[in-house]
């Protein structure tokens, strides 16, 4: 069985959402597949990717570049199909589309209890850098 | 102090630079030009510059990829702090941004630096519970590269 990394379209949504929701069952809604997909899709489609088995979506990486640094995502395989190296496909097809834009440093946030997943970004060459992490949601914010 | 806020032109550049080098925001391999460049010519980034009549006092990068603003290189000249110039440069960060249609903005501090998080948090940013992975990518076309 061969898995390919390819960009994905607005028919692997579905899957997408099946897969979004085995991983990460406590998404905020603006995170849905429905919702972030086609935003993503609209905006930089080549950095939206999947891994296909038979046709199938088995795993998805979501890359971004803010003109400064390379943000990773959105990186998830199925459970039934972890443990194959799919995850490192994902992130190194991300990582090769990225450096052809012109990034030369990728940061991404994990959650700071998910040592398997830590352990992971090792093995792919990330290293925990000594800061912290800010952020706000401006839409909430009172503008006076 | 009249203070205005605008995007940075080309001719700001050695400015800005000066600017970050004196707010030690230029450490390791970092190519602070290469960074002023890149960010002005992408079409998701942008520089933003404070300058009170000709002489330029702080800047923000600010950046996003549909999913997330980020903020970075946020500098403000130390002999002009305490008067707000900070603040107004990340609510007009935030409001580039917000023309964007994105609302969730993010940026990073150093561990060691607890005046820059006393100064977000006072401006509405909260302390995420999360750790921040990174790797340099090899250049394209480098020995090595795909």
């Amino acid at each position: 069985m061969s898995v390919l990394v390819d960009v994905c379209s607005k028919d692997d949504l579905a899957d997408i959402d099946a897969l979004w929701r085995e991983a990460f069952p406590d998404d905020q809604p603006r995170h849905r597949a429905d919702v972030a997909v086609p935003a993503k899709l609209a905006f930089q489609p080549d950095l939206c990717l999947v891994a296909r088995e038979e046709g199938r979506v088995i795993g998805s990486i979501i890359a971004g570049y803010d003109g400064y640094r390379g943000h990773i995502n959105r990186v998830a395989v199925l459970k039934t199909h972890r443990g194959r190296g799919v995850g490192a496909r994902l992130v190194r097809e991300a990582e090769r589309r990225l450096s052809a834009l012109g990034c030369t440093k990728i940061n991404l946030q994990i959650r700071a209890a998910n040592h398997a997943v830590a352990s992971f970004y090792r093995g792919l060459g990330y290293a925990v850098e000594e800061n912290i992490s800010m952020g706000k949601l401006v839409a909430a914010d009172d503008p006076s | 102090m009249t203070v205005c806020i605008r995007a940075a032109a080309e001719e700001d550049e050695a400015a800005v630079v000066a600017l970050w080098r004196a707010c030690a925001l230029v450490v390791g391999h970092s190519d602070p030009v290469r960074d002023f460049r890149a960010v002005r010519a992408k079409p998701a980034s942008d520089i933003l510059v404070a300058v009170d009549e000709s002489m330029l006092i702080g800047s923000i990068a600010v950046g996003h990829d549909s999913n997330r603003g980020w903020l970075h290189y946020v500098s403000v000249d130390p002999a002009r702090r305490g008067h707000g110039v900070g603040r107004d440069l990340v609510r007009a960060a935030e409001e580039w941004l917000a023309t964007r249609d994105v609302i969730d903005v993010h940026l990073t501090v150093r561990s060691a630096n607890a005046d820059a998080v006393r100064f977000y948090e006072h401006i509405g940013y909260g302390v995420l519970p999360s750790v921040m992975m990174e790797k340099t990518l090899r250049k394209p076309g480098g020995i090595g590269s795909a």
